[in-house]
């Protein structure tokens, strides 16, 4: 479903700040799965997701979304084939628009004259309807500005808008690590259900390991720009949080092992 | 809440003032179980001043005792007044309470000599010896020919370390060879892959455990002395190199055969993540390949675990199978081979322990966490130094090689 081949980025290059941010990655995710991409600070996660959603191109490399080199498409393109939702709750919504205006919006992402739908009763009626799932009674507050509304209120309507068309892919970035511990839990339970009710393929980013051992079928962890590890199917299911972190633990010992510990090791060990 | 403590020769003596109840009893039980974690196990508690005692203070007072029970300690509360010497009794629990004033407990604190009272040397069996045999010598990166591989069956009076795979149920199929450790017919093997945990094959009626072995240095017979050690003052911890010296100076020999069972302050090591193959030659002159096929620790690891090594430790200048044994960095005078497994911590008992049923003990609780060849990290400014216990257990002996062994 979603194809990524050989793809590179580096940021200033040939300057004192140059960054690998992505080193020749290869993943293909397979369509349905709930992919969840774990990493250190810097690791390339966000990056990666970037890359797929087009904020910028990559130097080298390839990027397929249902046999369809998007590769070289802009942001706006890509957005008729994906969803995404960010880590600052108040990214993926207009605050001075109603809640209805917003999730009008939603349903004309991506098409030609967006702003043709009226808010008639029978729309109403249907975000009325989708809003309930959220459990939240916001259906009762449709007309309400949504910067009225919480930061889990407002991450719970972005993820209902980005999942509104049924993307074709959706990206979560970090979005619940902005929300108090409570509202996370309340959006990672959400955005699970919603995955799975509607079938999507998710490629999401966090730094919390329960919510990766728990929510995805698949981790990919990555590290300095490259995927150093991935979970797949039954070594996926048993994965624990210890597992992760031993995995973290291990790449970062693998950096610590340079020549002074291969010298150290061919006196002690050899 | 308030705990304080006095230590006397006799007890530790802890007053309780105020609540024991859902709020305390957590604090309690972790405050009681780094006292029993230190050694302390004659814990007495005097309740005079604790105004409440609720059922979940209750179960925190049980699982004290029962940890006192595991390592034969001895539980008591004195002063207790009214309310909670009832509420002890109508619980059940009365046996608790004791008749003994603190004053019976309190003096001789000054005449306390925690170092004698807490490092011991036990002689278990002075004539007893251990023979080693070399009996696979394959060395990294050797190639593995069939006539390096010894198939090695550990018997209950056998300790041994090396490199070896488990018999594959398939004559035809790859052997995974990985650190080993065995003491006393238990075996833990490291599965050569980085996200592997180690295995690990205990003795049951007639099933003996086999290894394939391609590097064994195997050890029988009887440990002869037994050392108990602890921190004292201004010694905090004890490094492998001072309790292998110690085993050679117990046992008066030039060459010794040890097993230490003691809580990790720190270890160091390493151990092979990619399996040696029969034909393929391979030279560490790379340290990027280098670290495909050896993990190293990086850091002290397992600090507050239980490990359990097997070793042996020669005088340096004893030459000849030495090669098997590296001179110590610290202390080049001596040369040491070992190996260590990692369980999670359980208390010890204090005093005189016994081997197999420590042993025994370990392997039938939670499964091994780790495994390790120890090593000596002396490279300048970032070296880890050498593995170090805080408390625990050397059991040693003298040991000789048989001859014709390999």
């Amino acid at each position: 479903m979603l194809k990524i081949q050989d793809v590179s980025k580096t940021f200033f290059p040939h300057t004192v700040n140059e960054v690998q941010a992505l080193q020749n990655i290869d993943l293909t995710i397979d369509e349905g799965s709930f992919t969840c991409i774990i990493g250190t600070n810097g690791s390339g996660k966000s990056t990666l997701l970037n890359a797929v959603a087009g904020t910028f191109i990559p130097d080298s490399g390839t990027i397929h979304i249902d046999g369809l080199e998007i590769s070289s498409w802009t942001e706006y393109q890509r957005a008729r084939l994906i969803g995404r939702v960010f880590q600052n709750p108040f990214a993926g919504t207009a605050a001075e628009m109603t809640i209805a205006e917003n999730i009008v919006l939603a349903m004309k992402r991506g098409k030609m004259h967006p702003l043709t739908i009226a808010l008639n009763k029978k729309v109403k009626s249907e975000i009325s309807d989708r809003i309930r799932m959220l459990k939240m009674g916001l259906e009762d507050r449709l007309d309400n500005p949504i910067g009225t509304l919480s930061g889990g209120q407002r991450q719970a309507l972005t993820l209902l808008m980005a999942t509104w068309l049924r993307p074709r892919l959706l990206l979560l970035d970090e979005h619940t690590a902005a929300l108090d511990p409570k509202s996370a839990a309340k959006i990672a339970e959400l955005t699970s259900e919603i995955i799975k009710e509607e079938k999507l393929t998710a490629l999401m980013v966090t730094h919390s390991m329960q919510q990766a051992v728990d929510m995805p079928d698949r981790i990919v962890m990555m590290h300095r720009g490259k995927i150093v590890e991935d979970y797949q199917k039954e070594h996926k299911k048993r994965v624990r949080i210890a597992d992760l972190l031993d995995t973290f633990d291990r790449v970062q010992k693998r950096e610590l092992f340079d020549e002074s510990v291969a010298k150290l090791l061919i006196r002690e060990y050899i | 809440m308030e705990i304080r403590t006095i230590k006397t020769d006799k007890a530790l003596l802890v007053t309780i003032k105020e609540r024991l109840d859902a709020s305390w009893s957590e604090y309690f039980t972790d405050t009681f179980l780094e006292y029993i974690r230190n050694g302390e196990h004659r814990l007495v508690i005097d309740a005079q001043e604790m105004s409440f005692l609720s059922s979940a203070g209750i179960r925190s007072l049980l699982l004290v005792s029962k940890e006192l029970t595991k390592v034969k300690g001895d539980f008591r509360i004195i002063n207790s007044n009214e309310f909670v010497a009832n509420t002890l009794r109508t619980t059940g629990f009365g046996v608790w309470l004791s008749e003994a004033k603190a004053e019976d407990i309190l003096p001789a604190t000054k005449e306390i000599n925690e170092a004698d009272n807490l490092k011991n040397l036990f002689i278990i069996s002075k004539d007893s010896g251990i023979t080693l045999k070399l009996i696979s010598n394959w060395k990294p990166w050797e190639n593995i020919s069939e006539s390096k591989i010894k198939r090695v069956e550990f018997l209950p009076d056998s300790f041994a370390l090396g490199i070896a795979a488990p018999p594959a149920a398939d004559k035809d199929a790859v052997l995974k060879f990985g650190d080993f450790v065995s003491l006393c017919g238990h075996i833990v093997y490291q599965p050569p892959e980085e996200r592997s945990r180690p295995d690990y094959f205990l003795p049951m009626e007639n099933f003996v455990p086999q290894l394939q072995t391609i590097q064994c240095i195997y050890a029988q017979g009887e440990m002869s002395h037994l050392l108990r050690f602890s921190p004292e003052e201004n010694k905090e911890n004890y490094r492998i190199g001072e309790l292998a010296s110690q085993a050679l100076s117990i046992t008066g020999s030039s060459l010794a055969a040890f097993v230490i069972l003691a809580e990790a302050d720190g270890l160091v090591g390493a151990h092979i993540i990619q399996s040696p193959e029969g034909e393929q030659s391979f030279t560490p002159t790379d340290f990027k390949k280098l670290r495909d096929w050896l993990s190293f620790s990086g850091e002290r690891a397992y600090a507050g675990e239980q490990t359990l090594i097997f070793g042996v430790v020669a005088k340096h200048a004893l030459g000849g199978k030495i090669d098997f044994l590296i001179p110590l960095s610290s202390n080049p005078e001596i040369a040491i081979h070992a190996h260590t497994t990692i369980f999670p911590y359980q208390t010890l008992q204090n005093g005189k322990l016994d081997l197999m049923h420590q042993i025994t003990k370990f392997f039938n609780g939670p499964p091994p966490k780790g495994l390790m060849h120890l090593i000596d990290d002396n490279r300048p400014s970032t070296g880890l130094g050498e593995s170090s216990f805080t408390r625990g257990a050397m059991w040693c002996a003298p040991a000789k090689w048989e001859e014709d062994n390999v």
